[in-house]
């Protein structure tokens, strides 16, 4: 179950606003939007894929970020001692964004040097991940730690190195998509539009979508974490009347 | 077809879990222990994160063991006061366990205290089983020696005396009260029952008949799952219901085939079968600890921001 809308239409509309909209005094502008606003997580919840299309004008390059709700994180190292390994140094993480991806119309370094996608903070490489309390001195200490991260989020499925490619057809209309493993984070995603053209932005756009648990499993969940004692005891009471149905069951038979 | 799992926050197949479910519940069905050491461990691998897999476990145990306690109840194999006590135990046991658990989550070492517990625990009780079967089926071999009537062990001089009918024991209240205490600290720490390792206390320390300790140890560890389950999702919200629900179902099918496939095997040989289980679960747990872990990395979500 993968939840869509019809681009097409959209991109239509998103097109004749262009038209009205665009004052003939700038030539570079761009359009975004994503396939769906709002992505529930039902008990069949597999993933999602979202496609994030639009149009612009001009012939500048096109790149797309998709990041999703930021939580913090602790890295642990093992290390052996007395034979075993253990969990000894650790790095905690505050902002870590849960979900990564860009996507682009050509290899990001063709498009503007190294530092213009530092200073965008565009890229896995370029994420601003800094440990929690360490400022300067820090800095290369974290550095596997911050590495092991952004392997383990790629392990996941929730980062993606890789540049996505970006679809453009007639020049204008271009349309990319990204895969949302079940496992995401819910919460806010924001997907931002890049423009660029020799080197620089010429113009952002930013939309948002939503993944929110919804029905019985949102139930369950918002259950077990506000009335985490009521949620306790329905638990014992389930188990209680499940162990004796199951024995009542089969006795039977 | 996947089923999203709310508290453990992922997708996993049905048909996984419900195999999972039965194939230790076939276990336990054989053998007459709960079977949470075989679960707990695999829930793990197969990605439940471990503090959900052990808060789970102990709801699932607590299910498992209702079903299992009525037909030792109908046949008269529960010992309701010695249960009792070692309930008081157990209650205490458990409300420490999942303290301590809830502090060694913070420091990060959780996963190292279930996994050394559990080599200890298995390594100890399944080499005890093993060799104490295998003494068994020798003696059977040869039946020689008479055996004795009535056994007095040390615990039988401690105070506090108490009489078990059931159990035909006037022992100390003492040593089943500290037993349940340690099985309590168990269920909290590592979602099992601590049936492999009740049982056999009960017979070899506390002198009770083997089909009074079965029965005995499932009434109480009921409540020591439910406190543990209580305690775990009040302090820490990681008991899935529905990741219990689909066990429990895969588990009582598998146990009721268990039960008589057991039934067709010597006591002994099926005390055999079980060491031998336990200690290849304790090895393969202790050999993840030595061997050198492919990523010494492991990232963590900050739970309760």
């Amino acid at each position: 179950m993968i939840p869509r809308v019809r681009p097409i239409a959209a991109v239509a509309t998103v097109l004749a606003g262009l038209a009205a909209a665009a004052p003939p005094a700038r030539a570079d502008q761009i359009v975004g939007d994503v396939s769906a606003r709002l992505i529930e997580i039902t008990s069949n919840y597999t993933g999602a894929e979202i496609v994030m299309f639009g149009a612009r004008t001009g012939r500048g390059d096109i790149v797309i970020v998709v990041r999703g709700p930021s939580q913090p994180e602790v890295v642990r190292r093992k290390s052996q001692i007395a034979g075993i390994w253990i969990n000894a140094a650790s790095a905690a993480f505050n902002d870590v964004p849960g979900f990564y991806a860009v996507a682009a119309t050509r290899p990001l370094l063709e498009i503007a040097p190294a530092h213009v996608w530092a200073a965008l903070q565009i890229g896995t490489e370029n994420l601003p991940l800094l440990p929690r309390g360490a400022a300067a001195e820090g800095q290369t200490a974290a550095a596997p730690f911050r590495e092991a991260l952004i392997r383990s989020k790629e392990t996941d499925r929730l980062y993606h190195r890789d540049i996505k490619p970006i679809e453009v057809s007639a020049g204008t209309l271009f349309r990319a998509s990204v895969t949302l493993p079940a496992h995401a984070p819910d919460g806010g995603y924001y997907v931002t539009f890049y423009l660029v053209n020799r080197g620089a932005v010429v113009e952002t756009r930013n939309v948002f979508f939503f993944i929110n648990k919804a029905g019985f499993g949102r139930t369950v969940y918002d259950f077990a974490h506000q009335q985490p004692l009521a949620y306790g005891a329905l638990a014992v009471a389930i188990a209680a009347l499940g162990g004796w149905l199951a024995a009542a069951l089969f006795r039977r038979s | 077809m996947t089923i999203y799992l709310p508290v453990a926050e992922l997708s996993i197949n049905v048909l996984l879990l419900l195999g999972l479910g039965g194939g230790v519940g076939l276990l336990s069905g054989m053998f007459g222990v709960g079977g949470g050491f075989l679960m707990t461990p695999l829930l793990i691998f197969i990605g439940i994160p471990p503090a959900v897999a052990v808060g789970t476990e102990a709801n699932q145990v607590a299910a498992a063991s209702v079903s299992g306690v009525l037909a030792h109840w109908r046949r008269g194999n529960v010992d309701f006061r010695m249960g009792l006590v070692m309930l008081a135990g157990g209650g205490v046991g458990s409300a420490v366990g999942v303290w301590v658990f809830r502090l060694l989550r913070e420091v990060g070492q959780v996963d190292l205290m279930i996994s050394l517990t559990y080599v200890v625990l298995l390594g100890v009780v399944g080499a005890l089983m093993v060799g104490e079967s295998f003494r068994a089926i020798a003696r059977s071999r040869h039946p020689a020696g008479q055996q004795r009537l009535h056994t007095h062990y040390w615990v039988h001089g401690w105070p506090l005396k108490m009489r078990f009918p059931r159990s035909k024991l006037y022992i100390s209240a003492l040593p089943p009260a500290i037993i349940g205490f340690v099985a309590g600290i168990l269920a909290a720490i590592m979602g099992v029952g601590g049936g492999f390792m009740l049982i056999p206390a009960m017979i070899y320390l506390l002198g009770m008949p083997t089909v009074v300790a079965v029965g005995t140890s499932l009434f109480q560890i009921i409540f020591v799952t439910s406190i543990a389950t209580f305690l775990h999702a009040a302090a820490n919200q990681t008991v899935d219901v529905i990741l219990a629900l689909v066990l429990l179902i895969g588990a009582v099918i598998g146990a009721q085939i268990g039960t008589r496939i057991g039934a067709r095997l010597k006591a002994e040989q099926l005390r055999a079968l079980l060491g031998l289980l336990v200690l290849s679960v304790g090895f393969k747990v202790g050999y993840d600890l030595v061997v050198p872990p492919a990523d010494l990395f492991s990232v963590v979500r900050q739970l309760g921001e």
